[in-house]
């Protein structure tokens, strides 16, 4: 595992841009862990799980390097770009922080899909889990409900480590 | 009889039954010198009647002496003795008793009436004669009291 | 100090159990603290592994996010954990994300060593333990956890076991106290019937059994092992006993046998096979008149020599038979044995051969013995049988059942009935009628062994003529001593009865008589009292008129009218003293008076030497006498009893002046008083009239009533005394009397004080 030693000097110093994307883009990774998903999603045990980026993609290769290689429960990750609306093979959709009319983005993605993005707005549009900086750091929120609306069940651990949680 | 008092003899009652002995009792005074009247009683009844003063003794007067045989026919002189002193015209007049009896029994019943003397009759002369003497002591005794 | 073995076996079972008990209790106590400590680290390690593993699982997200906050909220959970020292989350580098801290101080939270370890050390537990997620490791927890809690637990279940062992330890020995009694109880027991049986040696004891447990057993094989030894004890003492008696038996047999040898009457020589003496008992030596050391070694023909009483021819002594025939001789009568001496005696003799069952003759033994006094018997028998023959007196003797065996001439003289017409016959026959039942009874006494002797009763002949007959019957006994039968005397006495009822006839007019004469004694004896009293007036008359007349009229009468008148007071006198004397010893038969009181002789002779005083001074005599006793008396008889002995004596004199010694011994329980003259002494003969009132021995020479000495009869006699006199005429009398002694004497006066009256001699 190389993200926590890629992020440790992040840690202790103000991130860079880029840096702060490749934390991101292990956070998005990370929460893949903490994630259990409605079973539909699940049907084929060979199909990978899928994280898509939906509009803009602020990680560049970051994203890419990291997932790379990466399983969960046996199931290969890997990155998509899609536009929208966002297909229901996705099972992680971050959506980006430029994206117009996202209350009515959310709105059209099918449930069992775990949305991502940053600010504070995303979760009173009904999103799931955003980004935020929090003295130069990177923390999330969470919006349980939303996520048990949509069918999606997350770890009281990663619920533990939010900055707050909405229920 | 009644005592001649004013001649100044003695006047001593005799109780014996045997004549013999008053006799030798008369003749013991005379030996003796006593200036007596003798009255003599020779028997037991009257003796009694005397000093109770009952019959022709009725008037009978106290002697001064009186000798009594108590060896008397028929007659107690334990008897006499006691009618004696049972009397109170009698009871002073101080008694010798004769008697011919040994007995320290009779002895000691007559010594109860605290008499003046006892005096054993004489188996000689010679001693009849003392008695005399012994009368003449115990009137002279008698008189010093009277 | 008593070591353990020595203890007694209830303080063994209570010290064995308390420390059996002790030590299990510990050793349990030692082991659950041991093993609960060995317990306790696995459970440790199981417990701290699986919090390290929560803890790690808590703490992925923490570690995935980058988030110290949350890691170390994860790690402050530990805090309800307080042996939790310190816990450290590194990430994957090693860095720490997190720590821990019990009570604020700082973890040191070095670098993580091996992951996935559990390692103990002396004072702690480090647990370490890899993070992992989705398979791989993120980072590393590590946890201290601090050891002192196994101490703290070792402490308390340490103390809790002291406390049990103690408390049980109590409950044990309370416990145990009871229930060693049933073991130690019948163990002292028995203990102590141990003791006993060894110290008494009774093997009767026995020791009581309590329970029918290995200690019952025990008792009772204690007590069969001590029925054995008691049954083996006494068979022992009995076997020991009887050996003793069999030798005490065998010892007295021997004894005997040689007793019997020297003592028996027989006398018994024995010889060796040569006729040698080896043996001679006393009585052989006596009759052979040879002294004991002579005789052994010498030839028996040279001692024993005998020969034929009638022909006197020698006899072939038995011994030399024997040892010819080799068998028991026996010589005929008629032997006659020639003592040493020269003496005949008459013998039988035999004689036997010594030896041991079947085996060769030794020796002989001789026995023989002087029959004289068996010949004498004879003699004496056929004398006896003559005398049964000739006596006057009907001898018969008869059978238990009655029936007469023997009738001699005597018998048939008297009876009338031949011996023919009774042998054989019941001696009923000679019953008289009324008498029948006396046979039956005399029989009976005969049986058992009793005689009888002069019975007298009445037989009756064949005549029918009833005789007074006087029986002596003693039993008839045969050789063993049994009663057979009784031999009767029988004498007529018919002749002697008659005479018997003539004298008691004679026996009761002597006894009327006698009555009489008493009676007419006593008669005399009050006449007598009353003449002598009643006399003596009279008679005082007489004197006292007597002396009158002398006195008046002596002058007057001539000489011969004076020596009539003289007479007449001399008789009157005369006739004073014995009505005086009469009526004394008339007293002293009647009365029986006042009671006795202590009567000091010493003074009753002074007052008889004061009435003497006269005649003393005639007669210049001289009175002595030894200290005299007190008596339980009477004064007015003790004075007249010396009186008329002292008057007597001075009365009786002899020429010289009378010398008169009164003195007083002790005779047999009583007390002796002589008075003692040297006047002129009694004849023998007149010894006993003296003392018989009015008897005098000299007529009117020596005045006397007569009656002086009757009087001192009678005092002594009244004392229950007696009075003799002892005398030689010509020189003096003692006149000896016997009075009781003094019950209170209180010793003697002295001497001196009555010989001050009299004249000293010395």
């Amino acid at each position: 595992m190389v993200l926590p030693s890629l992020l440790l000097p992040g840690l202790a110093a103000e991130p860079q841009p880029a840096l702060e994307y490749q934390v991101r883009a292990a956070f998005l990774l990370n929460f893949t862990r903490f994630i259990e998903w409605p079973p539909p999603a699940e049907a084929d045990p060979a199909s990978s799980i899928a994280i898509c980026i939906v509009g803009d993609d602020p990680f560049g290769a970051a994203l890419d390097q990291i997932v790379a290689g990466e399983t969960l429960q046996g199931r290969k990750l890997t990155v998509r770009r899609v536009r929208r609306p966002v297909p229901s093979s996705c099972q992680v959709a971050y959506i980006s922080r430029v994206e117009k009319g996202v209350d009515n983005l959310l709105a059209s993605i099918p449930p069992g899909i775990l949305t991502v993005s940053e600010g504070d707005g995303f979760l009173r549009d009904g999103g799931m889990i955003a980004f935020v900086l929090e003295n130069h750091r990177v923390r999330f929120d969470i919006n349980q409900s939303s996520a048990m609306k949509a069918g999606v069940r997350i770890n009281s651990k990663l619920l533990n480590v939010a900055r707050s949680v909405e229920k | 009889m009644t005592a001649q008092a004013g001649n100044g003899r003695a006047h001593v009652l005799v109780v014996e039954d045997n004549p013999a002995d008053v006799e030798l009792l008369r003749y013991a005074l005379s030996s003796a010198e006593v200036q007596c009247d003798l009255m003599v009683i020779d028997n037991g009844g009257d003796a009694l009647a005397f000093f109770q003063q009952r019959g022709k003794y009725s008037g009978s007067e106290p002697p001064d002496l009186a000798i009594l045989d108590l060896n008397l026919p028929r007659y107690d002189g334990i008897e006499i003795l006691g009618a004696m002193r049972a009397n109170r015209a009698f009871a002073g007049v101080p008694v010798a008793v004769l008697s011919s009896s040994p007995s320290p029994r009779d002895r000691a019943k007559i010594e109860a009436f605290h008499i003046g003397r006892y005096i054993m009759k004489p188996p000689n002369l010679e001693e009849y004669l003392r008695i005399g003497l012994i009368v003449k002591e115990l009137l002279e005794g008698g008189r010093s009291v009277s | 100090m008593p070591t353990f073995r020595d203890l007694p076996i209830k303080q063994k079972l209570v010290t064995i159990i308390m420390v059996t008990t002790g030590t299990a209790l510990l050793l349990s106590g030692i082991s659950i603290v041991g093993l609960d400590s060995i317990l306790f680290r696995g459970y440790l390690a199981r417990d701290i592994s699986t919090l390290a593993r929560v803890v790690a699982d808590n703490s992925t997200a923490a570690l995935s996010f980058e988030d110290p906050a949350s890691a170390s909220e994860s790690l402050a959970a530990l805090r309800a954990r307080t042996h939790i020292v310190s816990a450290c989350i590194y990430r994957a580098d090693g860095t720490v994300l997190a720590r821990y801290a019990r009570a604020g101080s700082v973890p040191p939270c070095a670098p993580p060593g091996i992951p996935n370890e559990i390692r103990f050390t002396r004072q702690d537990l480090t647990a370490t333990r890899p993070i992992v997620l989705n398979g791989r490791r993120i980072g590393t927890l590590a946890l201290v956890y601090d050891l002192g809690e196994i101490g703290e637990r070792r402490n308390l279940y340490g103390g809790m076991v002291l406390a049990i062992l103690f408390a049980s330890a109590i409950i044990v020995f309370f416990i145990s106290s009871r229930l060693r009694a049933t073991i130690a109880t019948p163990i002292s027991q028995l203990a102590s019937a141990t003791v006993a049986v060894s110290r008494t040696r009774d093997y009767g004891i026995r020791a009581r059994k309590f329970s029918n447990d290995e200690l019952g057993l025990l008792v009772d094989a204690f007590n069969e092992m001590l029925a054995g030894i008691q049954f083996r004890d006494a068979e022992m003492r009995s076997v020991l006993l009887s050996r003793e008696d069999a030798l005490k038996e065998a010892q007295s047999a021997r004894d005997s046998l040689e007793t019997t040898l020297a003592s028996i009457g027989d006398a018994v020589i024995s010889t060796d096979i040569e006729g040698r003496i080896t043996f001679a008992n006393r009585v052989a030596l006596a009759l052979l008149r040879w002294p004991e050391t002579g005789v052994k070694g010498k030839n028996l023909d040279d001692v024993f020599n005998i020969i034929n009483e009638h022909s006197r021819a020698p006899v072939e002594s038995p011994v030399a038979k024997v040892l010819r025939e080799g068998d028991i001789v026996t010589m005929a009568n008629h032997t006659i044995l020639i003592a040493r001496d020269g003496t005949e005696i008459p013998i039988d003799d035999s004689g036997a051969p010594i030896r041991r069952e079947g085996g060769p003759t030794q020796g002989t033994v001789l026995v023989f013995r002087d029959v004289t006094a068996r010949r004498r018997a004879d003699e004496t028998s056929r004398l006896l049988a003559s005398i049964v023959q000739s006596s006057g007196d009907a001898i018969i003797a008869k059978g238990l059942d009655g029936i007469v065996t023997s009738w001699n001439p005597g018998a048939e003289i008297m009876f009338g009935y031949t011996s023919k017409e009774m042998i054989g016959r019941p001696i009923s026959l000679i019953a008289a009628p009324g008498h029948e039942e006396e046979m039956p009874r005399i029989l009976d006494r005969i049986r058992s062994g009793g005689r009888i002797d002069n019975f007298e009763t009445i037989r009756r002949t064949k005549a029918g003529r009833l005789i007074n007959v006087a029986l002596t019957i003693s039993p008839l006994y045969d050789a063993l001593g049994r009663v057979v039968g009784a031999s009767k005397i029988a004498r007529d006495i018919t002749g002697q009865v008659q005479t018997a009822a003539h004298l008691a006839q004679l026996n009761a007019d002597l006894r009327q008589s006698n009555d009489d004469l008493a009676r007419s004694n006593e008669d005399l004896e009050r006449f007598a009292f009353v003449a002598s009293h009643d006399l003596q007036e009279p008679l005082r008359m007489i004197t006292v008129y007597s002396q009158l007349l002398v006195k008046t009229y002596g002058s007057g009468l001539d000489d011969q009218g004076e020596v009539f008148l003289d007479n007449i007071v001399g008789g009157t006198q005369r006739m004073r003293d014995l009505l005086a004397d009469l009526l004394a010893y008339t007293e002293l038969g009647a009365r029986p008076g006042q009671p006795a009181e202590a009567v000091d002789l010493n003074t009753v002779l002074q007052k008889v030497l004061e009435n003497l005083k006269v005649s003393i001074a005639d007669s210049h005599a001289v009175v002595m006498a030894s200290a005299l006793p007190t008596l339980e008396a009477h004064e007015a008889h003790l004075i007249p009893l010396f009186q008329n002995l002292i008057g007597n004596a001075i009365k009786y004199r002899g020429t010289a002046p009378p010398r008169i010694h009164v003195s007083v011994a002790e005779a047999d329980g009583h007390l002796r008083f002589a008075v003692a003259d040297n006047g002129i002494g009694i004849e023998p003969e007149y010894s006993e009239k003296i003392f018989v009132p009015f008897k005098r021995l000299h007529g009117k020479g020596i005045p006397g009533t007569g009656i002086g000495l009757a009087i001192c009869e009678r005092v002594v006699e009244r004392y229950g005394g007696r009075i003799w006199v002892e005398s030689e005429p010509g020189h003096g009398s003692t006149f000896l009397f016997t009075l009781p002694r003094a019950v209170n004497s209180q010793g003697c006066a002295p001497e001196s004080a009555h010989i001050s009256a009299v004249k000293e001699e010395a």
